[in-house]
């Protein structure tokens, strides 16, 4: 598209202003990819395009939804209930949480395998056990946002993990609830990072992921 | 320094002096920061006061149990019908809440089917320790928790 003669105004006014056609063909268009690549090597890029649909869906989420114990449920249930299309965005948001925790492990396994970690590629694993532990703590943290008896338990369970861990376990416990038990402080803290810190720190690790992918290229041929 | 030059010793002693002082007050600085904001997040202790919970004695007949708040966290107390006795609510082996069977006269965990008598001793399930028990007092037609 970008190689036709026939190139659209805007293109031409950005081409002369930085050279944009010359960095499209060269990231896109013309980018050669190595001929030893499968399918399995999609599972990166696909973990990446749920993660977007998420983010989509997220905000759509959060102009209806109420963050607190007495009115999140309700504000769920009226996502679905009322709101057109509610039910799909809600489910496609759901489902999505689940999916992407599948695709970044088997993404996992499929680097794993090609033994795609090694030198030089090391901190293509360290940004990827971030990325994969920022997914897992991204979906607990959606998990307690509908205030259902699953998520009140399963973030009571959760919360109760790092009780374990010595000297500091307790004050862990009680940071990441911000009171003696899950409460409205928790729903609250945990909203916050559900829908800010968290998918942020993702877009910042994805980044440098990617930054590092590109500067050594995908592994093989093996 | 006498003729207004500036010996290399003295100058990368300097150096280092800076630097030292560059980093002692750039790490007190984060720490200044960091600080308000962990605190930030602690919980805050509510409306705990001393910690005292009264119940009226009449709303707690022989072979009832309510579950109330003491210290932040939720409690069980139970007039097992030759007293009263409150234990924490809070099950010791995932934290869910315990809830009182009056028929089998025992506490039940939903979660993983714990069971622990009345004095907090587990019965069954996984629960590894025993129900956290707190001093109970009864005056004047109440039943006390906690305070003086
Ligand atoms: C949000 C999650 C993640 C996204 C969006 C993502 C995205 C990608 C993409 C697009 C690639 C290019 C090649 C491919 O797709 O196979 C890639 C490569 C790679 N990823 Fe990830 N990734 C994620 C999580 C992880 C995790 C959890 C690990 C491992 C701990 C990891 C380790 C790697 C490594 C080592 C490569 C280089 C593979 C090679 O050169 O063949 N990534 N990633
Ligand atoms: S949490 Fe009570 S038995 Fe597991």
């Amino acid at each position: 598209m970008f190689a036709s003669k026939k190139d659209s105004a805007l293109l031409d006014w950005l081409e002369e202003r930085f050279t944009i056609k010359e960095e499209l063909e060269k990231n896109t268009t013309k980018k050669m990819v190595p001929p030893h690549i499968n399918w399995l090597y999609c599972l990166g890029g696909l973990s990446l395009t749920i993660f977007i649909i998420q983010v989509v869906t997220g905000v759509f989420l959060m102009m209806y939804y109420k963050p607190t114990p007495e009115l999140a449920y309700g504000s769920i249930e009226f996502i679905v209930k009322e709101v057109p299309y509610g039910w799909l965005i809600q489910r496609v948001h759901s489902i999505g949480a689940n999916t992407m925790i599948i695709l970044v492990m088997a993404h996992m396994v499929r680097v794993l395998f090609y033994n795609a970690y090694q030198k030089p590629r090391e901190l293509h694993w360290i940004s990827g056990i971030f990325l994969f532990g920022l997914t897992l703590i991204t979906s607990f943290t959606g998990y307690l946002l509908p205030w259902t008896q699953l998520s009140y338990w399963g973030a009571t369970v959760g919360t109760n993990m790092p009780g374990s861990a010595p000297i500091i376990g307790e004050w862990m416990v009680r940071m990441s609830r911000g009171s003696e038990q899950v409460s409205g402080v928790t729903l609250t803290r945990f909203f916050a990072l559900h829908v800010v810190v968290l998918p942020a720190m993702i877009s910042a690790f994805a980044g440098w992921h990617f930054v590092m992918i590109r500067r050594t290229g995908v592994a093989g041929p093996f | 320094m006498v003729d207004g030059t500036i010996d290399s010793d003295a100058l990368s002693k300097r150096r280092k002096f800076i630097k030292g002082l560059i980093g002692f007050f750039g790490i007190a600085t984060v720490a200044g920061v960091t600080y308000p904001f962990v605190r930030y997040l602690q919980p805050i202790k509510q409306q705990e006061g001393e910690g005292r919970v009264e119940i009226a004695e009449a709303d707690l007949p022989p072979g009832k149990a309510v579950l109330i708040n003491y210290k932040g966290n939720p409690a069980v107390v139970i007039n097992t019908g030759g007293g009263y006795i409150a234990l924490t609510a809070v099950c010791p082996h995932l934290g869910c809440i315990v809830k009182w069977q009056e028929e089998e006269g025992i506490l039940f965990c939903p979660c993983h089917a714990g069971k622990f008598d009345t004095d907090g001793n587990v019965l069954a399930g996984p629960p590894p320790r025993p129900l956290e028990k707190f001093p109970v007092r009864v005056a004047g037609g109440k039943v006390i928790l906690g305070g003086v």
